[in-house]
């Protein structure tokens, strides 16, 4: 389980660090007009953020790849609510993904 | 007194070594006692065949394409990149013993000074360098795979002999034992989940093969295409299946994995080249 409290400390860390980033990097954006919101802007930072550590781990599962190409995909066509959603999906299966690495080992028999 | 200390401190570092080896040989062991309590009827050796073992009727299939194998051209290709000298006119048998007949069944072997498991493919990849040539990719079959495929036909037949040596060398058995026994993916799935506890079971159609026996027939000609897949390349595509984004062909997890898993092959013979579904 250390691995799991590792992988919560680590992205408890970045999520407030990212939260910093991301606000300011959105102000920014904003000013040279960019359509995400702020929050599309955080979740798809942190999606992000989570999905690297996980393959850091090679704990990352096909489907949080797959969520966080298609948050991206949306930020793309500005589209925040679908960044939202598909980061949101990318950032929890990124996680799961990391905490399977706690279970414990199957046994032979 | 100090006698007494030193001959003891000689008999614990005796009982180490000895451990070293003995706890991948009780695995090793284990695991075989697993499969044979569930399938008693078949044979140890016959667990080169793998899921064919469990079907007489794919085993007749299977036997039928090897009386004249398909992809006997690819393996031409392979003997020719195996036999072309370098640029400084060396070959590539020159990098190994018996020039390079009945070795392969040595690999993976731990490197002591590296403290690293070198795989066969690094072992041609290491002769490719020291002779002044470019390493191929692990994951290029058009190279790395072909290569690999005739340069093991040279070791057919030679058992597996798979040496854990030292601590460093059973640090990385055990992170290869880990892996094997370890949920990953969204399936949640381990190696050993199907490969041991779920031995001939189906799934998705297919017999589940035993973990023994497989590390001897890669790489393998699979499907319709007869697609060339090494080792590795088998472990990316399993991974993937269970939805677990694949880790790098010839990374130091699939090599201490491949350690592992060779390891369990140990006393059956190499069968190179083969077809697989």
């Amino acid at each position: 389980m250390n691995v799991f409290r590792v992988a919560v400390r680590i992205m408890a860390a970045g999520s407030v660090l990212l939260g910093i980033a991301g606000s300011a990097a959105h102000a920014a954006e904003n000013t040279a007009g960019a359509a995400l919101t702020a929050d599309a802007a955080q979740a798809l930072s942190n999606a992000v953020f989570v999905v690297d550590l996980a393959k850091g781990k090679s704990a990352l599962w096909t489907t949080a790849a797959g969520a966080l190409a298609q948050a991206q995909d949306a930020a793309k066509k500005q589209d925040s609510a679908a960044v939202i959603k598909h980061a949101a999906t990318a950032s929890e299966q990124a996680f799961l993904g990391m905490a399977q690495l706690g279970y414990p080992l199957t046994v032979d028999h | 007194m100090k006698q007494l200390i030193w001959i003891l401190s000689c008999l614990g570092w005796l009982a180490v070594a000895a451990n070293a080896q003995a706890a991948p040989e009780d695995d090793r062991l284990s695991v075989v006692k697993a499969v044979q309590k569930k399938y008693p009827e078949i044979k140890f050796e016959d667990y080169v065949h793998g899921a064919l073992a469990f079907s007489p009727d794919a085993k007749a299939q299977y036997d039928a394409v090897m009386t004249f194998p398909p992809y006997d051209a690819e393996i031409e290709k392979g003997a020719k990149l195996w036999e072309t000298p370098f640029k400084n006119g060396k070959r590539y048998a020159d990098c190994f013993p018996r020039g390079g007949k009945n070795v392969v069944g040595n690999y993976p072997m731990f490197d002591a000074a590296s403290k690293k498991v070198v795989t066969f493919e690094m072992a041609l990849n290491q002769c490719r360098t020291a002779n002044g040539e470019t390493a191929y990719k692990h994951s290029d079959m058009n190279t790395m795979g072909l290569l690999t495929a005739y340069a093991r036909t040279l070791s057919d037949g030679m058992k597996m002999n798979v040496k854990v040596e030292g601590k460093d060398a059973l640090a990385a058995y055990e992170a290869g034992k880990r892996f094997f026994h370890q949920r990953r993916g969204q399936l949640n799935f381990s190696c050993a989940g199907c490969h041991i506890s779920n031995v001939g079971n189906v799934l998705r159609t297919e017999y589940l093969s035993m973990a023994p026996g497989q590390a001897t027939h890669w790489p393998a000609f699979r499907g319709g295409d007869y697609t060339l897949f090494t080792l590795q390349r088998r472990y990316a595509a399993c991974n993937q299946m269970v939805r677990l984004a694949p880790l790098e062909i010839g990374g130091e997890e699939y090599n201490n994995l491949e350690y592992y898993h060779s390891y369990l092959s140990n006393g059956l013979p190499l069968q190179a080249s083969v077809f697989r579904k």
